[in-house]
């Protein structure tokens, strides 16, 4: 159970507040709501391109990361295809300077040429290490667009291609900032030992002054209801074959989800789940099995993703994952099988909450998804779940006409 | 009207108060040391085994033996294991290095008594059936060549190879040592550094209840033997340079050290500290000239590093293949300056504040303390670790830094391994 109060700033800034004695060190966690989603198809990776030069310098501080390091704080950030987050923890007594650290870049930045000019190139080199130079690092950057025809999740957060990183101006940057960043598009959590009218005050303070912002209003093109099989067979000098299926699937937000996860959970979690046990163990088809779901903000996708075991074609691993897939469309979930990955998602939940970042981070999402609350709900949402819920939506989503497939085929 | 540009006062930062730990002798005189912490029903266990891969006489021997103990016992099978396992929620981690192997239990404590036998059962009696030792090989020998792809796999393989050439910690596994390990190797590794062998025995979180007596049951009664006393190992400085070039690879490996000492010795904490201000957080000067400045990576940093019988200093990045000269260049240039300059006051103190709160930090909640704790523990210097390292870092000046940067960092004392790009 996480305790929380709520907030909101007259410029609309959402404030939630999480007192937790036993720690020493504050999370102050500020999440935006943007992400790749809201990017031009032109100009994708700008999200992400951002949240680099949020490190930059802003309007009155140029030394961003000096600051959190002398108060002795850490700080990162990360960006996904709906969200970008900022996070700093740091000891209690120096709270404040978060405050001001983060309430002066959504003032506004400095927009420095040099920032553009490195953080392009270091992204650039992100986009290399991680996706370009890098056995399978690429797929991704396929198997989105088979899926997602309509739909800007139909690239990474790293962006398309590395031109649109390398041919980003600053007006573009400039117009991203003002089109997202703005307190009336922003959740503020603030977790550890603090007092609520201590952040109350801190975040009028701060925070109070910054103009309501029109924020861009999305205006996102839903994926249609696909109606075919999509195939995608690829070459690559890697060592092993590899094979990914994904099939769309509801949304985080959507009352499905639960059932949908524990499918997953199913499927995959820990060694005793189905793949694991029968496709590597038994059958011996992959050396390693995943089932797991992407949990969007929009309609979102189901992913099973293996490596092929030596001397297997992807014809015998894809028709183990359909056995697998089969079973769960014809038979239900017995009860002992259905506590099983309840007991492993409740138990998982309990680890997460110990560490005042996680809480912080866990609240952020939730109020995302409509009511901070969840976080706390979501125990008993998972409970809820029942064997013919989970039939209904097996059959729902493993349909043929529903599925991508990517063959990554060794050279 | 709030100035905006006007700097807080930064407060001065303490040593959090860490949990104590508390010792649990059980009946065969294993110490169970028991670190509460939190207000949940739940705990971690961590069973330390002097079983890292420095022991093994035979490649893969260490870390096969590692990965197959939750595969089957002469009791149950691995599926009955993991099913029991899942079934109750608890989560198992499997960890090794060099010097040791650590075996993480997780668990909710209403479940303990169900779950502890049979942890304990798996890594006591394990007995790598044929069968199950065939699928953790392929899946080791697939990643293996998986890694054996990237340019930092290689560029690490070779350094610890250039540095420590013949001791164990400089060995790395090639494929055809795949071929060549058979269940009996991993049931003679067992034997000796885990059925029969001494442990360190941690636990963090809440005690569960009857907690002790369920230890004392399925713990308490494993056969110990004395831990292997440790030889010191420091082979000669090296100076060489090697670089491999792979075709086509957008980026190159870059890594530049040397061997140096556990830390126990009396320059360890300096050198330790030297490393980060070069390259061990992001305003350090590696980050600030080579990322931040040029865009030549997205990622560098150098780390002075622990080993039970030595430990190493090493700068690693991977830059884009066209500047690497240059990254090259930039990287002696700042070795350069820890010898000839003094480190500046306000850089000292930033860096001081920097590791305060990095420890601060390790200190949300109660695992994390623990684990904190546990590591120096280890490594021998004690739970009260902690309490002493304010006066380390008070006592670090900038002249001794430079002196110790002229001992240690010259470029005639550092190896240099490039992979990827090497045309220039």
């Amino acid at each position: 159970m996480i305790n929380f109060e709520k907030f909101e700033l007259d410029n609309g800034l959402k404030v939630i507040v999480h007192q937790d004695k036993s720690t020493p060190i504050v999370a102050f966690n500020l999440l935006y709501d943007v992400g790749a989603r809201d990017e031009d198809p032109t100009r994708t990776g700008f999200a992400h391109l951002f949240e680099h030069l949020m490190f930059g310098g802003s309007v009155n501080i140029s030394n961003y990361d000096e600051i959190v390091e002398k108060a002795g704080g850490q700080n990162n950030a990360f960006t996904s295809n709906d969200i970008t987050n900022y996070y700093i923890t740091l000891p209690k007594e120096n709270l404040e300077q978060a405050f001001r650290l983060e309430s002066d870049r959504m003032l506004g930045l400095a927009f420095t040429p040099k920032s553009l000019e490195v953080q392009r190139q270091v992204v650039v080199e992100e986009f290399k290490q991680n996706y370009l130079n890098q056995p399978y690092g690429d797929i991704h950057l396929l198997l989105r667009p088979l899926a997602y025809k309509k739909h800007p999740y139909q690239w990474p957060t790293i962006g398309k291609e590395v031109s649109h990183i390398e041919n980003a101006t600053m007006d573009e940057v400039k117009s991203f900032f003002y089109k997202h960043y703005a307190p009336n598009n922003a959740i503020l959590v603030v977790a550890g030992d603090v007092e609520l009218d201590q952040v109350k005050y801190l975040s009028e303070k701060w925070f109070g002054s910054i103009e309501r912002r029109e924020y861009h209003i999305r205006n996102i093109t839903n994926e249609p209801k696909q109606t075919k099989a999509r195939i995608l067979k690829v070459e690559r000098d890697v060592p092993v074959d590899v094979i990914y299926k994904a099939f769309h699937m509801c949304a985080r937000t959507h009352e499905d989800f639960f059932a949908t996860d524990l499918i997953s959970d199913i499927l995959s979690r820990g060694h005793s789940s189905r793949l694991n046990h029968s496709l590597v163990k038994e059958q011996k088809l992959f050396t390693n099995i995943d089932a797991f779901v992407g949990g969007s903000m929009d309609s979102g996708l189901f992913y099973f993703a293996g490596k092929l075991a030596p001397n297997i074609t992807l014809q015998e691993a894809e028709s183990g994952i359909d056995v697998e897939i089969e079973k769960l469309k014809a038979n239900l979930v017995s009860d002992n099988e259905l506590r099983k990955v309840k007991n492993k998602v409740i138990s998982a939940h309990m680890f997460s909450e110990l560490n005042v970042l996680n809480k912080a981070m866990n609240l952020a999402t939730s109020e995302l998804i409509g009511d901070a609350n969840l976080v706390n709900k979501q125990i008993d949402l998972y409970e809820a779940v029942t064997s013919d819920k989970i039939l209904t939506i097996a059959q729902d989503i493993f349909r043929k006409e529903n599925s991508n497939t990517l063959y990554y085929h060794t050279k | 009207m709030l100035d905006r540009s006007q700097e807080i006062y930064f407060q001065e930062i303490q040593m959090p108060k860490f949990l104590v730990a508390k010792t649990l002798r059980l009946a065969n005189s294993i110490e169970v040391y028991v670190m509460e912490g939190g207000a949940q029903e739940l705990c971690r266990l961590d069973m330390v085994f002097e079983a890292g891969s420095k022991v093994q006489n035979k490649a893969l021997q260490a870390s096969m033996c590692n990965a197959m103990l939750f595969e089957g016992t002469s009791n149950r099978k691995g599926e009955e294991i993991h099913e029991i396992l899942d079934f109750y929620g608890a989560y198992t981690q499997l960890d090794i290095n060099s010097d040791r192997a650590v075996v993480s239990l997780y668990t909710l404590n209403k479940y303990f008594d169900k779950v502890l036998p049979i942890f304990i059962d798996a890594i006591k009696n394990a007995d790598f059936s044929e069968d199950e030792f065939k699928v953790i090989l392929a899946q080791n020998k697939q990643s293996f060549i998986i890694n054996s792809e990237k340019v930092e796999f290689k560029a690490r393989n070779t350094f610890f190879k250039t540095i420590f050439e013949d001791h164990s910690y400089g060995l790395s596994a090639r494929i055809e040592d795949f071929d060549n390990i058979f269940p009996e190797d991993l049931v003679n590794f067992h034997d000796a550094y885990y059925k029969n062998a001494a442990m360190k025995v941690y636990i963090a979180g809440m005690m569960p209840k009857n907690g002790e007596a369920i230890l004392n049951q399925y713990l308490g009664t494993w056969k110990l033997k004395k831990m292997p006393s440790v030889q010191e190992y420091s082979p000669e400085v090296k100076n060489d340079k090697i670089h491999i070039t792979k075709e086509g690879a957008l980026q190159s490996a870059i890594r530049i050290g040397r061997v140096c000492f556990n830390s126990h010795h009396k320059d360890y904490h300096q050198l330790k500290f030297l490393s980060v201000v070069l390259g061990g957080y992001f305003g350090s000067r590696l980050m600030s000239n080579i990322r931040e400045d040029k865009g030549l990576t997205y990622g560098i940093g150098a780390i002075c590093v622990h080993q039970e019988e030595s430990g190493y200093f090493s700068i690693s990045t991977e830059v884009k293949g066209e500047g690497t000269q240059l990254a090259l260049q930039e990287i002696y240039y700042e070795l350069r300056r820890l010898r000839e300059e003094l480190i500046s006051d306000e850089e000292l103190s930033l860096v001081k504040n920097y590791i305060m709160g990095q420890i601060l930090n390790s200190a949300d909640g109660p695992f994390a303390q623990a684990s904190l704790l546990k590591n120096m523990h280890v490594q021998g210097v004690g739970f009260e670790f902690y309490e002493s390292y304010q006066k380390i870092l008070d006592n670090i000046d900038a002249r001794a830094l430079k002196d110790l940067a002229n001992k240690y960092l010259k470029e005639e004392y550092l190896c240099e391994i490039i992979v990827g790009n090497t045309s220039f």
